[in-house]
């Protein structure tokens, strides 16, 4: 399941990235797609960073 | 990019929130702004429905009918099978993204207005039309997952909240009284545009406060509130080319298509799905939608459709 929800998320920001840079190359206001797909790949791989140093470490690996 | 105004008073709040300013509305006066807008936007289309409405209006409304209700059709499968949301929650978000949001359109008609683009008048009518079959097919796609719903008190919530109560009463009575209304204008018509950067500074604090949220639904719904308003937006340009609106009304779908409701629809999934994470849904349309159309959405769908429809 985590791995459709990073392909959509991986593909909704190439597409936003193309559709940005395809729009601004036409002198239409593609600017702010660009935009929202740094920011969604930063909360990307912020949030996974994140979530991954969250998960606790299992009793037996604790003890040794 | 051109951005509106009143938008830059969405970014103000954004921003005071950010550097922890003490600029807070109280409750009541966030609560008044929002019913102002209610029946600002319902009596202006209420007086141009009694000197505008057709028979040719009522295949417009069935159709837009069917558009409410399709787009949470189309959300409810990324979000259970992509998303990994429960059923419960799957349905509830998909039918905040068929429901549309007042504010939205609020910024849309003024965009339309400083930029001096018609759209048909009476459009306050399809906003309330589209409020309600999302709610309706949300809880059906609940309901095959075995949800049990108390059908009268859920019926008194869809067609009775605020935003569906106060929206169609005032076009009704802006239908009733014609333009007898005018004389309320002074009020309802003039400080619109005041009163909604008024509502889009506290709502920029708002949605700025509940961006921590977002790390607990993870990075998904983040973008999902970015992609479904522009399959909406896509929907939404192709309906109402079917409908042989005016550009201003193409763009006027266009950003009803891409809204995401957060009054309405919660409160009716509050009721009838109360087991859904009714958090999930307003974290999604109030954090990530709701600025993107406001700031991104909005000037790129007036943009385009004027680029190809003008």
């Amino acid at each position: 399941m985590k791995d459709k929800s990073l392909w959509f998320e991986v593909i909704a920001i190439v597409m936003l990235l193309t559709n940005g840079l395809a729009l601004v190359s036409v002198n239409l206001p593609g600017w702010g797609l660009v935009g929202i797909a740094g920011l969604l790949a930063v909360i990307s791989i912020t949030l996974r960073i994140v979530n991954e140093k969250k998960v606790p470490v299992p009793v037996a690996a604790k003890a040794v | 990019m051109h951005l509106d105004v009143v938008a830059a008073f969405f970014l103000m709040g954004v921003f005071a929130q950010v550097i922890k300013a003490p600029v807070r509305m109280p409750e009541g006066l966030y609560q008044s702004l929002t019913i102002f807008l209610l029946i600002a936007i319902g009596l202006k289309g209420g007086i141009a429905l009694e000197q505008h409405g057709s028979v040719e209006l009522l295949y417009q409304s069935l159709l837009i009918i069917g558009f409410g209700a399709f787009l949470p059709l189309i959300a409810f499968p990324l979000l259970l099978k992509v998303g990994g949301l429960s059923r419960v929650d799957s349905a509830s978000v998909a039918a905040h993204y068929g429901s549309v949001s007042i504010a939205t359109f609020a910024v849309a008609l003024a965009v339309l207005e400083a930029q001096e683009i018609a759209y048909e008048p009476y459009f306050p009518l399809f906003v309330a039309l589209l409020e309600v079959p999302a709610i309706a097919v949300g809880l059906w796609l609940a309901r095959s997952g075995g949800q049990t719903l108390d059908l009268k008190k859920v019926l008194h919530e869809i067609f009775f909240n605020q935003g569906v109560l106060l929206l169609v009463g005032a076009l009704l009575i802006g239908w009733w009284a014609g333009e007898r209304s005018e004389k309320l204008m002074p009020f309802f018509g003039n400080m619109f545009h005041g009163v909604l950067a008024l509502f889009l500074l506290e709502m920029g604090r708002v949605a700025a406060s509940r961006l921590s949220l977002l790390r607990e639904y993870g990075s998904f719904i983040a973008s999902f509130g970015v992609v479904m308003p522009l399959i909406g937006a896509s929907l939404g340009t192709l309906c109402a080319m079917v409908l042989d609106l005016s550009v201003g009304g193409i763009i006027l779908l266009a950003t009803l298509g891409a809204s995401a409701s957060y009054i309405a629809v919660p409160a009716a999934m509050s009721v009838a799905l109360p087991t859904a994470n009714q958090s999930v849904p307003i974290t999604a349309s109030l954090t990530v939608t709701f600025p993107f159309n406001v700031l991104v959405g909005i000037p790129l769908y007036s943009a385009l459709i004027l680029e190809f429809f003008a």
